[in-house]
Protein backbone atom coordinates (compact mmCIF):
# COMPACT_ATOMS: atom_id res chain seq x y z
CA UNK A 1 0.00 0.00 0.00
CA UNK A 2 1.14 3.55 -0.61
CA UNK A 3 1.80 5.31 2.61
CA UNK A 4 2.13 8.98 1.72
CA UNK A 5 3.13 10.04 5.20
CA UNK A 6 5.76 7.42 5.69
CA UNK A 7 8.71 9.50 4.63
CA UNK A 8 7.30 12.96 5.20
CA UNK A 9 7.28 13.77 1.48
CA UNK A 10 3.61 14.60 1.50
CA UNK A 11 4.11 17.64 3.70
CA UNK A 12 4.20 20.92 1.85
CA UNK A 13 2.70 19.44 -1.25
CA UNK A 14 1.79 22.86 -2.72
CA UNK A 15 5.35 23.90 -3.37
CA UNK A 16 6.36 20.50 -4.57
CA UNK A 17 7.14 19.58 -8.14
CA UNK A 18 4.44 17.57 -9.92
CA UNK A 19 4.60 13.84 -9.40
CA UNK A 20 6.03 11.74 -12.20
CA UNK A 21 3.49 9.99 -14.41
CA UNK A 22 4.99 6.62 -13.71
CA UNK A 23 3.40 5.36 -10.52
CA UNK A 24 5.52 4.21 -7.70
CA UNK A 25 5.70 0.45 -7.44
CA UNK A 26 3.11 -0.82 -4.99
CA UNK A 27 4.20 -2.81 -2.01
CA UNK A 28 3.33 -6.40 -2.92
CA UNK A 29 0.51 -8.04 -1.02
CA UNK A 30 1.75 -10.69 1.37
CA UNK A 31 1.74 -14.00 -0.46
CA UNK A 32 -0.18 -16.94 0.82
CA UNK A 33 2.24 -18.99 2.88
CA UNK A 34 3.35 -22.24 1.39
CA UNK A 35 1.65 -25.38 2.59
CA UNK A 36 3.10 -27.19 5.54
CA UNK A 37 5.42 -30.11 4.81
CA UNK A 38 3.34 -32.98 3.61
CA UNK A 39 4.80 -35.33 6.20
CA UNK A 40 3.44 -33.12 8.95
CA UNK A 41 -0.09 -32.96 7.70
CA UNK A 42 -2.85 -35.19 9.00
CA UNK A 43 -3.66 -38.27 6.97
CA UNK A 44 -5.85 -37.55 3.98
CA UNK A 45 -9.01 -39.54 3.38
CA UNK A 46 -8.65 -42.58 1.16
CA UNK A 47 -8.90 -41.61 -2.52
CA UNK A 48 -12.12 -41.86 -4.47
CA UNK A 49 -12.81 -45.41 -5.58
CA UNK A 50 -10.96 -46.98 -2.66
CA UNK A 51 -12.75 -50.06 -1.33
CA UNK A 52 -13.18 -48.40 2.05
CA UNK A 53 -15.67 -45.99 0.48
CA UNK A 54 -17.69 -48.88 -0.93
CA UNK A 55 -17.91 -50.26 2.55
CA UNK A 56 -18.88 -46.94 4.08
CA UNK A 57 -21.48 -46.25 1.43
CA UNK A 58 -22.94 -49.69 2.12
CA UNK A 59 -23.08 -48.88 5.83
CA UNK A 60 -24.88 -45.61 5.22
CA UNK A 61 -27.35 -47.22 2.82
CA UNK A 62 -28.01 -50.03 5.25
CA UNK A 63 -28.72 -47.53 8.03
CA UNK A 64 -30.91 -45.48 5.71
CA UNK A 65 -32.90 -48.53 4.61
CA UNK A 66 -35.86 -48.22 6.99
CA UNK A 67 -36.33 -44.55 6.14
CA UNK A 68 -36.32 -45.35 2.43
CA UNK A 69 -38.72 -48.32 2.56
CA UNK A 70 -41.82 -47.65 0.47
CA UNK A 71 -44.81 -46.84 2.63
CA UNK A 72 -47.20 -49.74 3.22
CA UNK A 73 -50.34 -49.92 1.07
CA UNK A 74 -52.62 -49.09 3.96
CA UNK A 75 -50.62 -45.98 4.67
CA UNK A 76 -50.94 -44.88 1.05
CA UNK A 77 -54.65 -45.61 1.10
CA UNK A 78 -54.91 -43.85 4.39
CA UNK A 79 -54.29 -40.50 2.74
CA UNK A 80 -57.66 -40.71 0.96
CA UNK A 81 -59.33 -43.07 3.36
CA UNK A 82 -59.07 -40.54 6.15
CA UNK A 83 -60.94 -37.97 4.14
CA UNK A 84 -63.72 -40.31 3.09
CA UNK A 85 -63.99 -41.80 6.56
CA UNK A 86 -64.29 -38.34 8.00
CA UNK A 87 -67.09 -37.50 5.61
CA UNK A 88 -68.87 -40.78 6.35
CA UNK A 89 -68.61 -40.22 10.09
CA UNK A 90 -69.93 -36.70 9.71
CA UNK A 91 -72.92 -37.87 7.67
CA UNK A 92 -73.70 -40.65 10.15
CA UNK A 93 -73.55 -38.23 13.04
CA UNK A 94 -75.80 -35.87 11.21
CA UNK A 95 -78.32 -38.63 10.45
CA UNK A 96 -78.46 -40.07 13.94
CA UNK A 97 -78.24 -36.69 15.53
CA UNK A 98 -81.42 -35.63 13.80
CA UNK A 99 -83.36 -38.85 14.33
CA UNK A 100 -82.35 -39.15 18.01
CA UNK A 101 -83.23 -35.57 18.84
CA UNK A 102 -85.68 -35.41 21.75
CA UNK A 103 -89.23 -34.41 20.80
CA UNK A 104 -89.86 -30.74 20.68
CA UNK A 105 -91.60 -28.95 23.51
CA UNK A 106 -95.34 -29.27 23.11
CA UNK A 107 -95.39 -32.98 23.94
CA UNK A 108 -94.83 -34.33 20.49
CA UNK A 109 -97.36 -32.11 18.79
CA UNK A 110 -96.19 -31.10 15.38
CA UNK A 111 -95.92 -27.38 14.80
CA UNK A 112 -98.72 -27.27 12.21
CA UNK A 113 -101.08 -29.28 14.39
CA UNK A 114 -100.35 -27.04 17.39
CA UNK A 115 -101.14 -23.89 15.44
CA UNK A 116 -104.31 -25.40 14.00
CA UNK A 117 -105.40 -26.46 17.48
CA UNK A 118 -104.93 -22.90 18.72
CA UNK A 119 -107.14 -21.61 15.96
CA UNK A 120 -109.82 -24.19 16.61
CA UNK A 121 -109.80 -23.62 20.39
CA UNK A 122 -110.07 -19.86 19.89
CA UNK A 123 -107.79 -19.09 22.84
CA UNK A 124 -109.53 -21.50 25.23
CA UNK A 125 -106.70 -23.46 26.83
CA UNK A 126 -108.88 -26.25 28.21
CA UNK A 127 -110.54 -26.72 24.83
CA UNK A 128 -107.19 -26.77 23.17
CA UNK A 129 -105.81 -29.54 25.39
CA UNK A 130 -109.07 -31.40 25.17
CA UNK A 131 -108.88 -31.36 21.39
CA UNK A 132 -105.49 -32.99 21.72
CA UNK A 133 -106.96 -35.69 24.00
CA UNK A 134 -105.72 -34.26 27.28
CA UNK A 135 -108.44 -33.76 29.83
CA UNK A 136 -107.73 -30.68 31.95
CA UNK A 137 -109.56 -28.18 34.11
CA UNK A 138 -109.48 -24.57 32.87
CA UNK A 139 -106.96 -23.27 35.46
CA UNK A 140 -104.44 -26.10 35.01
CA UNK A 141 -104.93 -25.98 31.27
CA UNK A 142 -104.09 -22.27 31.29
CA UNK A 143 -101.00 -22.83 33.47
CA UNK A 144 -99.68 -25.62 31.32
CA UNK A 145 -100.49 -23.66 28.23
CA UNK A 146 -98.14 -20.98 29.48
CA UNK A 147 -95.59 -23.65 30.45
CA UNK A 148 -96.00 -26.46 27.92
CA UNK A 149 -92.97 -28.46 29.20
CA UNK A 150 -94.94 -29.36 32.34
CA UNK A 151 -97.63 -31.23 30.41
CA UNK A 152 -97.49 -35.01 29.95
CA UNK A 153 -97.31 -36.47 26.47
CA UNK A 154 -100.71 -36.57 24.84
CA UNK A 155 -102.47 -39.89 24.75
CA UNK A 156 -104.98 -41.16 22.25
CA UNK A 157 -108.38 -39.52 22.56
CA UNK A 158 -110.77 -41.53 24.66
CA UNK A 159 -113.89 -41.04 22.63
CA UNK A 160 -114.40 -37.49 23.78
CA UNK A 161 -115.60 -35.05 21.27
CA UNK A 162 -114.12 -31.70 20.59
CA UNK A 163 -114.50 -29.29 23.46
CA UNK A 164 -115.62 -32.08 25.78
CA UNK A 165 -113.80 -30.59 28.73
CA UNK A 166 -115.26 -27.22 28.43
CA UNK B 1 -43.03 -23.11 -9.48
CA UNK B 2 -43.58 -26.71 -10.28
CA UNK B 3 -42.11 -26.07 -13.66
CA UNK B 4 -38.91 -24.84 -12.06
CA UNK B 5 -38.85 -27.83 -9.80
CA UNK B 6 -39.33 -30.18 -12.72
CA UNK B 7 -36.58 -28.47 -14.61
CA UNK B 8 -34.28 -28.92 -11.66
CA UNK B 9 -35.35 -32.51 -11.37
CA UNK B 10 -34.39 -33.31 -14.92
CA UNK B 11 -31.17 -31.30 -15.06
CA UNK B 12 -27.98 -33.16 -15.62
CA UNK B 13 -24.35 -32.36 -15.10
CA UNK B 14 -22.93 -31.10 -18.33
CA UNK B 15 -20.39 -33.37 -19.89
CA UNK B 16 -20.95 -36.45 -17.79
CA UNK B 17 -24.67 -36.75 -18.43
CA UNK B 18 -25.12 -37.78 -14.81
CA UNK B 19 -28.12 -36.43 -12.98
CA UNK B 20 -27.49 -33.29 -10.97
CA UNK B 21 -27.57 -33.39 -7.19
CA UNK B 22 -30.88 -31.61 -7.12
CA UNK B 23 -32.41 -34.06 -9.59
CA UNK B 24 -31.26 -36.95 -7.43
CA UNK B 25 -32.72 -35.31 -4.34
CA UNK B 26 -36.02 -34.86 -6.16
CA UNK B 27 -36.10 -38.57 -6.92
CA UNK B 28 -35.46 -39.41 -3.31
CA UNK B 29 -38.18 -36.99 -2.24
CA UNK B 30 -40.77 -38.19 -4.73
CA UNK B 31 -40.12 -41.89 -5.11
CA UNK B 32 -37.88 -42.84 -2.20
CA UNK B 33 -35.40 -43.81 -4.92
CA UNK B 34 -32.68 -45.85 -3.27
CA UNK B 35 -30.27 -45.63 -6.19
CA UNK B 36 -30.55 -41.86 -6.26
CA UNK B 37 -29.70 -41.67 -2.57
CA UNK B 38 -26.77 -44.01 -3.06
CA UNK B 39 -25.40 -41.78 -5.81
CA UNK B 40 -25.64 -38.78 -3.52
CA UNK B 41 -23.87 -40.66 -0.74
CA UNK B 42 -21.12 -41.72 -3.14
CA UNK B 43 -20.64 -38.16 -4.32
CA UNK B 44 -20.46 -36.56 -0.92
CA UNK B 45 -19.33 -39.14 1.61
CA UNK B 46 -15.65 -38.33 1.22
CA UNK B 47 -16.22 -34.59 1.52
CA UNK B 48 -18.54 -35.05 4.48
CA UNK B 49 -15.87 -37.23 6.09
CA UNK B 50 -13.30 -34.49 5.62
CA UNK B 51 -15.57 -31.81 7.06
CA UNK B 52 -16.44 -33.94 10.06
CA UNK B 53 -12.79 -34.87 10.56
CA UNK B 54 -11.83 -31.24 10.73
CA UNK B 55 -14.21 -30.68 13.62
CA UNK B 56 -14.00 -33.94 15.53
CA UNK B 57 -10.60 -34.77 16.99
CA UNK B 58 -11.60 -38.37 17.71
CA UNK B 59 -11.08 -40.44 14.54
CA UNK B 60 -13.40 -43.17 15.79
CA UNK B 61 -16.32 -40.78 15.89
CA UNK B 62 -15.91 -39.65 12.30
CA UNK B 63 -17.60 -42.62 10.64
CA UNK B 64 -20.59 -42.32 12.95
CA UNK B 65 -20.89 -38.60 12.37
CA UNK B 66 -20.65 -38.98 8.59
CA UNK B 67 -23.35 -41.64 8.64
CA UNK B 68 -25.55 -39.54 10.89
CA UNK B 69 -25.13 -36.64 8.50
CA UNK B 70 -26.73 -38.60 5.67
CA UNK B 71 -29.47 -39.99 7.86
CA UNK B 72 -30.36 -36.49 9.01
CA UNK B 73 -30.26 -35.24 5.46
CA UNK B 74 -32.59 -38.03 4.43
CA UNK B 75 -34.97 -37.24 7.25
CA UNK B 76 -34.96 -33.55 6.31
CA UNK B 77 -35.14 -34.10 2.56
CA UNK B 78 -38.84 -33.30 2.54
CA UNK B 79 -38.02 -29.71 3.44
CA UNK B 80 -35.09 -29.37 1.05
CA UNK B 81 -35.67 -26.86 -1.75
CA UNK B 82 -34.26 -28.36 -4.95
CA UNK B 83 -33.68 -24.90 -6.41
CA UNK B 84 -30.85 -24.47 -3.93
CA UNK B 85 -27.48 -26.18 -4.28
CA UNK B 86 -27.21 -29.45 -2.44
CA UNK B 87 -23.52 -29.28 -1.46
CA UNK B 88 -23.73 -26.39 1.04
CA UNK B 89 -26.86 -27.96 2.51
CA UNK B 90 -25.18 -31.29 3.28
CA UNK B 91 -22.07 -29.41 4.40
CA UNK B 92 -24.10 -27.48 6.94
CA UNK B 93 -25.71 -30.67 8.24
CA UNK B 94 -22.28 -32.28 8.56
CA UNK B 95 -21.01 -29.31 10.54
CA UNK B 96 -23.96 -29.38 12.88
CA UNK B 97 -23.72 -33.12 13.45
CA UNK B 98 -19.99 -32.88 14.15
CA UNK B 99 -20.45 -29.95 16.51
CA UNK B 100 -23.10 -31.81 18.44
CA UNK B 101 -20.90 -34.87 18.72
CA UNK B 102 -18.00 -32.74 19.82
CA UNK B 103 -20.16 -31.16 22.51
CA UNK B 104 -21.17 -34.61 23.71
CA UNK B 105 -17.56 -35.80 23.73
CA UNK B 106 -16.27 -32.80 25.64
CA UNK B 107 -19.05 -33.26 28.14
CA UNK B 108 -17.79 -36.76 28.87
CA UNK B 109 -14.09 -36.02 28.55
CA UNK B 110 -13.47 -32.95 30.64
CA UNK B 111 -9.67 -33.19 30.44
CA UNK B 112 -8.22 -30.43 28.29
CA UNK B 113 -5.77 -31.15 25.55
CA UNK B 114 -2.26 -30.29 26.58
CA UNK B 115 0.41 -29.24 24.20
CA UNK B 116 3.30 -31.65 24.30
CA UNK B 117 6.86 -30.41 24.41
CA UNK B 118 8.54 -29.82 21.09
CA UNK B 119 10.13 -33.06 20.06
CA UNK B 120 12.78 -31.95 17.70
CA UNK B 121 14.12 -28.96 15.90
CA UNK B 122 15.01 -31.01 12.89
CA UNK B 123 12.97 -29.52 10.02
CA UNK B 124 12.66 -32.87 8.27
CA UNK B 125 12.36 -35.57 10.87
CA UNK B 126 12.78 -38.96 9.31
CA UNK B 127 11.94 -40.89 12.37
CA UNK B 128 8.37 -42.20 12.10
CA UNK B 129 7.62 -41.74 15.78
CA UNK B 130 8.73 -38.15 15.75
CA UNK B 131 6.76 -37.49 12.63
CA UNK B 132 3.71 -38.94 14.28
CA UNK B 133 4.19 -36.66 17.25
CA UNK B 134 4.52 -33.63 15.03
CA UNK B 135 1.38 -34.66 13.21
CA UNK B 136 -0.40 -34.90 16.53
CA UNK B 137 0.80 -31.41 17.32
CA UNK B 138 -0.41 -30.15 13.96
CA UNK B 139 -3.80 -31.72 14.64
CA UNK B 140 -3.84 -30.02 17.98
CA UNK B 141 -3.01 -26.64 16.51
CA UNK B 142 -5.62 -27.20 13.84
CA UNK B 143 -8.24 -27.59 16.54
CA UNK B 144 -7.34 -24.13 17.81
CA UNK B 145 -8.06 -22.49 14.47
CA UNK B 146 -11.47 -20.99 13.77
CA UNK B 147 -13.75 -23.62 12.28
CA UNK B 148 -14.01 -22.22 8.75
CA UNK B 149 -10.23 -21.87 8.46
CA UNK B 150 -9.73 -25.35 9.77
CA UNK B 151 -12.20 -26.80 7.29
CA UNK B 152 -10.71 -24.88 4.37
CA UNK B 153 -7.24 -26.05 5.37
CA UNK B 154 -8.39 -29.64 5.66
CA UNK B 155 -10.24 -29.65 2.35
CA UNK B 156 -7.52 -27.98 0.30
CA UNK B 157 -4.17 -28.74 1.90
CA UNK B 158 -4.95 -32.15 3.33
CA UNK B 159 -7.58 -33.59 1.00
CA UNK B 160 -6.28 -31.93 -2.13
CA UNK B 161 -9.45 -30.14 -3.24
CA UNK B 162 -9.15 -26.97 -5.27
CA UNK B 163 -10.33 -23.70 -3.75
CA UNK B 164 -13.28 -23.81 -6.15
CA UNK B 165 -14.34 -27.29 -5.08
CA UNK B 166 -14.01 -26.42 -1.43
CA UNK B 167 -15.94 -23.20 -1.97
CA UNK B 168 -18.77 -25.02 -3.72
CA UNK B 169 -19.06 -27.39 -0.79
CA UNK B 170 -18.80 -24.68 1.84
CA UNK B 171 -21.13 -22.35 0.01
CA UNK B 172 -18.54 -19.57 -0.27
CA UNK B 173 -16.44 -18.14 -3.08
CA UNK B 174 -13.02 -19.57 -3.97
CA UNK B 175 -11.53 -16.26 -2.85
CA UNK B 176 -12.99 -16.73 0.60
CA UNK B 177 -11.53 -20.22 0.73
CA UNK B 178 -8.13 -18.87 -0.25
CA UNK B 179 -8.41 -16.24 2.47
CA UNK B 180 -9.22 -18.88 5.08
CA UNK B 181 -6.34 -20.93 3.78
CA UNK B 182 -3.95 -18.01 3.98
CA UNK B 183 -4.76 -17.34 7.61
CA UNK B 184 -4.75 -21.01 8.54
CA UNK B 185 -1.31 -21.61 7.06
CA UNK B 186 0.12 -18.48 8.62
CA UNK B 187 -1.23 -19.30 12.06
CA UNK B 188 -0.06 -22.89 11.84
CA UNK B 189 3.38 -21.83 10.77
CA UNK B 190 3.61 -19.43 13.67
CA UNK B 191 2.45 -22.06 16.10
CA UNK B 192 4.82 -24.67 14.76
CA UNK B 193 7.82 -22.42 14.34
CA UNK B 194 9.51 -24.16 17.22
CA UNK B 195 9.83 -27.29 15.11
CA UNK B 196 12.25 -25.69 12.72
CA UNK B 197 12.55 -23.10 10.09
CA UNK B 198 9.56 -23.94 7.95
CA UNK B 199 10.32 -21.02 5.70
CA UNK B 200 13.73 -22.33 4.90
CA UNK B 201 12.45 -25.82 4.37
CA UNK B 202 9.55 -25.06 2.11
CA UNK B 203 10.91 -21.98 0.46
CA UNK B 204 7.88 -19.94 1.49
Amino acid sequence: MNDLHADGKDEGARGRAPEPLTPKPLTPEPLTPEPLPHAWLPEARAPEGHPVWQLRVACVMSAAGPALAPPPWWSEMGRWWKVSAGLAAASLLLFFGISDRPPADGAGVAGDEFALGMVVAEGDAAAFWGALGVPANPVLALLTFENPGAMPAPTAPEGQGEGGVR
Amino acid sequence: MDGERDAAAESTDEGTGALSDEALVRRVQDEGDRDALEQLVRRYLRAVHAVVASILPDPEAIDDAAQETFLRALAAMGQYDTRRPFAPWIYQIARNVARNQLARQTRWKAEPLEAGPPVSRDPAPDDAAERARIRARVEEELQRLPEQRRIAFRLVDVEGMTAGEAGRLMGVSPGTVRSHLHHARRELRQALAEYGNLTAETGG
